[in-house]
């Protein structure tokens, strides 16, 4: 059982943490470098956490867990206009980064109104490659629970919506949490703060049971074996200008690579037992840029696990 | 009479008009004309689709002119503007520029402009604080009214503004209503 880390600290020696991490069998899933202070972005084997703790302490720097480590979550607001825009949705999605998860924020095309409300198709795509969608909706609670879930009702991801109003369930979603709404201000009180971190509750909660899933039909190999492969048998990874190169998901990866370019590597990537990537996993273009989409199939469907 | 200088919204769904409330004053304060709008009532009904916002504007600044920001002389070089409130430099030399044509507008320095012209200036108005003012009010009342709601009457006169948006075509009985509630305020 790998637990979900985040490290925040000086440059100077960091990269010992590191190393311990690859010691260790963990992971790094993501380094940000902002002047002297470091944030990396772990996975550490659950037994060993009290070693990288104790690392992390004599580095002066400090350990905390970050749940949505690993996963990446679409933000959706009904449009990218002021009335969404900063607040609250660049603040929600901001304190998703803070607690591990690689978060998009996507603007609808005909996200307003009633009336026009709906999803395109590039956009129900998009938001479909992600592990969970977070809808910010309005202050209407009559908008909220007869109109708008148009906009999420046939996607395949767990939906969270987020609104003004205090209601317990709304159709199509995982859950709803009230007393966000529009807002013309930034989360400041201990009690938005306290929203926020339902929000973060409620996105773990819905990403365990996923992974709870998962587990009935395990994946042919592990996302983060994977990904290490990939990084170290296409270099070309690591040139890649994105602060995530390797976006994970729970069940596959995004890949910031061309797809036309590197879709034929991707797939002749070679696992030591033998098979290559094509066996464990599904390779398709990404409705975002040119990236590439990679979806590990499961032990039914691959027929072995590595 | 409208009494109280709060907002106050009304609606069918209650929980929406007090979100709706705590928005718009906080946008009204965020975008500065919390002071120039008041006694604002605002009347929301996602169902019908209509949302109805008056209020009561004060505007109290005059108008700009030529005299405020500059003192003329005549020298040997053409008119000379010796600029007093520097803020209104850009209209001035607008207005100007409009008058005379680039060519015979020279801007010596931060404070002084020569003109070529041996007759005096009209005194004319450069900058109407109104008419800036209106602008973000209407402004801050649009970042209020829902998104979707782009079919916009709105009706700004120097004592009262009256916005009514929707998603369908703007009824009558709205733009009645609208009125009725001006009336009923005294505005």
């Amino acid at each position: 059982m790998l637990e979900p880390l985040m490290y925040t600290g000086g440059v100077y020696r960091h990269d010992e943490l590191m190393e311990l991490v690859e010691d260790l069998g963990g992971h790094l899933l993501q380094k940000n470098v902002m002047q002297l202070e470091v944030v990396l972005l772990i996975l550490v084997p659950a037994d060993d956490i009290s070693e990288v703790e104790q690392k992390a302490a004599e580095l002066l720097g400090t350990i905390t867990r970050a749940p949505l480590i690993g996963t990446e979550i679409a933000v959706v607001a009904p449009s990218l206009a002021y009335h969404h825009m900063p607040h609250p949705t660049c603040d929600i999605a901001e304190y998703l980064r803070r607690n591990g998860a690689k978060t998009n924020i996507i603007g609808l095309a005909r996200g307003v109104g009633r009336r026009a409300a709906q999803l395109t198709k590039s956009e129900r795509g998009l938001i479909n490659e992600h592990d969970l969608a977070l809808f910010i909706l309005g202050d209407f609670l009559s908008c909220i629970t007869d109109v708008k879930y148009q906009l999420y009702e046939d996607l395949d991801v767990p939906i969270i919506v987020t609104g003004g109003p205090e209601c317990d369930a709304v159709p199509y979603a995982y859950a709803y949490i009230g007393g966000i709404g529009r807002r013309a201000k930034g989360f400041h009180r201990e009690s938005e703060f306290a929203i926020l971190d339902s929000i973060v509750g409620m996105i773990g909660k819905a990403l365990d049971e996923r992974r709870e899933e998962l587990e009935k039909d395990p994946l042919s190999v592990s996302p983060f074996r994977l990904m290490d492969e990939i990084t170290q048998q296409i270099p070309q990874v690591g040139e890649s200008l994105s602060p995530t190169p390797i976006t994970m998901h729970l069940d596959g990866m995004r890949i910031k690579l061309p797809y036309d370019e590197y879709y034929e590597r991707i797939r002749n990537v070679k696992f030591i037992e033998g098979p290559t990537l094509s066996d464990v996993a599904e390779v398709r273009p990404s409705f975002m840029r040119e990236y590439l989409i990679l979806k590990i199939k499961t032990k039914s469907v691959a027929g072995f696990a590595l | 009479m409208i009494d109280s200088e709060k907002v106050a919204a009304e609606s069918p769904d209650k929980q929406g008009a007090r979100l709706i409330e705590e928005l718009t004053s906080d946008i009204l304060s965020d975008l500065d004309v919390a002071h120039s709008l008041y006694n604002i009532r605002i009347f929301i009904d996602p169902d019908e689709p209509v949302f109805i916002l008056y209020g009561k504007l004060a505007i109290s600044l005059p108008d700009i002119k030529i005299s405020d920001v500059a003192t003329m002389t005549h020298t040997d070089d053409g008119l000379k503007l010796d600029i007093k409130n520097e803020r209104y430099v850009n209209d001035l030399l607008d207005k100007l520029v409009e008058r005379y044509g680039k060519a015979n507008i020279l801007q010596l320095d931060r404070y002084t402009v020569l003109v070529a012209t041996d007759d005096d200036i009209p005194d004319e108005t450069i900058y109407e604080p109104t008419t800036e003012l209106k602008r973000k009010v209407i402004d801050s009342i649009r970042r209020v009214a829902p998104e979707g709601y782009r079919i916009i009457k709105h009706d700004i006169t120097e004592d009262y503004v009256l916005f009514i948006a929707s998603e369908e075509p703007i009824k009558q009985e709205w733009i009645n209503q609208g009125r009725r509630l001006l009336k009923e305020a005294g505005l």
